[in-house]
């Protein structure tokens, strides 16, 4: 069960537990959150855990509108019940997060609105088609089951488990988007136009997903040594391409959207244009085409039904 | 403006008692429809994420229910799913204007969601204790399962109802949002064009006026208990859903449903 | 205040079929039992398979901490199997 707080601290200098606990996670070791966790592991954990939960909840919001507009009463309630799972996802996130004592939920959502906590800059786009709704729920959330997969080794145990539930429920909003996918895939041509053209406009913000290349990534030496994080960005980058996104294109007969993404039998990677990491870092920062609406309608939310949550009693 | 009698809807001949039920399973599957896809503006921005969760379920359950009740009066009149669903004017949909307009706030999503769950059951209950066993003990079985869920969603209002009695400021809001939405709820005992005696034909067990007095009884008793008011109910003064007068909420809704299957986008064969 | 008040949060257990154990499978932020039973029937079984769900205010839970000595400090063999050198019951 998860510890709720952390328990009386006994006294211990900063350096050697830190040590000790270096030492705990590099033989794999899994933590649970108790009074001697260093500071600067509670910190990191808090920063990364915190961008997973504010990412699920605004992930919501780009798809949202294709509940209505879902061609088919089937498709309708598919895309509502994987929607209704990343709500599920961040409520799992933010409790795990409120382990590491840092921080209340309420707290978390707050910062999101204003701007001062981050989250994935994918969501940061416009959903403009209904081929957009099927790519994002493929090749978006097959990509968060790298991520995801590699994290269920997180040095952190509340994390490791939560993601194991998480891992379960996404596997099925890929099979929802492949659907979509293989349907428009092998349609008509103004279908197959339509996903092509969202495949070409999505590419870059998917192999950014995972974030800055390794050696751009201020945080990633620091979560890897905490065994917070168990595969780099670039790792799970070329995982992806390798065993999902190049395969899948080829097999639904979609073409490739960068003509320099291809496998260097010698260096052992897959090449590709790279990527605008400047324009990244500014989707980051909140000047993304979308930013300002996503967090307008978290704010309006929270706004909103700040009576409910008072009478409610709940955050 | 008047919907399109249940005759001129389809190919097939019905007797009195289909006649019925093709008007009771159309009516119930276009609330359903409607509500369904009305609930999903919540998605993302519910008061909390749990709450995020709890009203997808029951937005979910009501576009199965939509599903299977079209796919019931495409048999019985001879029609489609398609042609249902998505063929009808607006101006031919019998919902109730309870479930078509956009939610003000909580209280008028949680105080119109309840007034619907505890209709639909009455509504239900009344179909399953009429001839329905004996004419399709398939159908019967189905809607004894979708009865179980609407008990569920109303369990959910009341919930909320019995929470938001707890302050002042939200006390006033649910307050508000029953006097405004009493007459669209007590709409919801009315019928279309072919002004057919359900109780006569076999369809109903209870007559609309007996379901309505239930209802009312119902519901009294339930937010009294949390105390709330229920305002004096004028049977004139109700909305005309279910003859075909709607708002432009319910256009815009349509109209969203259709726009990607009208591009042929993804339309199952 | 760095966490959710503890009466504001539920733990939720589940029994998955008739003779399954009481698991912990996740919580639910709720101000009564009223509401956390409700957010964890909805939240809680929409896919597994679910024989019953239970609700405990993280406020009621006792917890003995990870620093108490479990089972004591010293080695007691005598408690198992291999503390013994005979067969015992037959393979």
């Amino acid at each position: 069960m998860c510890l709720y707080g952390p328990s009386p601290a006994y006294v211990q200098t900063q350096m050697t537990t830190g040590k000790t606990l270096k030492e705990r996670v590099r033989n794999g070791e899994q933590v649970e959150p108790t009074g001697d966790l260093p500071e600067e592991y509670k910190r990191a954990a808090q920063r990364m855990i915190q961008f997973h939960a504010n990412s699920e909840i605004v992930g919501t919001l780009p798809e949202k509108k294709w509940i209505k507009k879902a061609p088919s009463l089937q498709r309708k309630r598919a895309i509502s019940a994987k929607v209704q799972d990343e709500a599920g996802h961040a409520q799992v996130l933010y409790r795990v997060a409120e382990t590491l004592g840092q921080k209340t939920r309420t707290e978390m959502l707050d910062e999101l609105v204003d701007g001062e906590a981050k989250y994935t800059t994918v969501f940061n786009y416009p959903t403009k088609t209904w081929a957009d709704a099927g790519y994002i729920a493929m090749f978006i959330d097959g990509a968060a089951m790298f991520r995801q997969g590699s994290l269920t080794g997180s040095s952190y145990a509340p994390y490791a488990r939560g993601l194991r539930k998480i891992c379960y429920e996404e596997s099925f909003h890929v099979k929802h988007g492949e659907d979509i996918v293989r349907s428009l895939a092998t349609g008509s041509e103004k279908e197959q136009q339509m996903m092509q053209e969202a495949v070409n406009r999505w590419y870059e913000p998917t192999l950014q997903f995972f974030g800055p290349r390794d050696h751009m990534s201020d945080h990633t030496d620091e979560l890897m040594e905490w065994g917070l994080k168990v595969k780099s960005n670039d790792e799970l980058r070329q995982q992806y391409l390798d065993e999902f996104y190049v395969p899948k294109l080829e097999k639904y007969g979609l073409e490739l959207p960068d003509d320099k993404l291809e496998y260097d039998d010698e260096a052992e990677r897959w090449n590709y244009t790279e990527q605008d990491w400047d324009r990244f870092v500014e989707v980051s920062r909140g000047n993304g085409p979308m930013n300002d609406e996503r967090l307008a309608d978290r704010q309006a939310a929270l706004e909103d039904n700040d009576w409910v949550r008072r009478a409610a009693g709940v955050a | 403006m008047t919907t399109t009698e249940i005759t001129d809807i389809g190919t097939a001949e019905l007797d009195g008692f289909e006649q019925g039920l093709a008007v009771a399973l159309l009516e119930m599957a276009d609330d359903d429809h409607v509500i369904g896809n009305r609930l999903s503006d919540w998605t993302g921005v519910a008061p909390t994420v749990e709450e995020d969760v709890s009203i997808g379920n029951i937005a979910q359950d009501e576009l199965g229910h939509a599903e299977a009740l079209y796919e019931e009066a495409a048999d019985l009149v001879g029609s489609t799913l398609e042609g249902l669903a998505y063929g009808r004017e607006p101006s031919t949909f019998r919902n109730v204007q309870l479930v078509e307009r956009e939610f003000a706030d909580w209280a008028d999503t949680v105080v119109r969601q309840y007034f619907f769950d505890v209709a639909d059951d009455i509504r239900t209950g009344a179909l399953l204790d009429g001839d329905l066993g004996e004419r399709d003990e398939s159908l019967a079985g189905y809607l004894a399962k979708v009865d179980q869920e609407e008990e569920f969603h109303a369990e959910h209002g009341e919930v909320w109802l019995e929470s938001l009695a707890d302050e002042a400021d939200s006390t006033e809001r649910v307050q508000r949002a029953i006097d405004e939405n009493w007459v669209d709820a007590v709409a919801f005992f009315t019928s279309g064009p072919e002004d057919i005696d359900f109780a006569e034909a076999g369809v109903y067990a209870r007559s609309l006026d007996e379901q309505r007095a239930a209802f009312v009884d119902e519901v009294t008793g339930t937010v009294g208990a949390y105390g709330y008011d229920v305002p004096e109910t004028d049977v004139e003064d109700v909305g005309a859903g279910r003859i075909g007068e709607h708002t432009a909420d319910l256009e815009e809704l349509l109209a969203e449903t259709r726009e990607v299957r009208e591009q042929g986008i993804d339309v199952p064969a | 205040m760095t966490s959710t008040p503890a009466e504001n949060v539920y733990y939720v257990f589940r029994r998955q079929r008739s003779g399954a154990p009481l698991t912990e499978v996740g919580s639910v932020d709720a101000k009564s039992a009223e509401l956390a039973k409700m957010f964890a029937r909805e939240n809680y079984a929409r896919r597994k398979q679910t024989d019953n769900l239970v609700v405990v205010c993280a406020a009621d839970m006792e917890e003995i901490g990870e620093d108490a000595a479990y089972g004591g400090t010293l080695e007691k063999n005598y408690r198992k199997d291999e503390g013994y050198d005979v067969e015992g019951f037959p393979a």
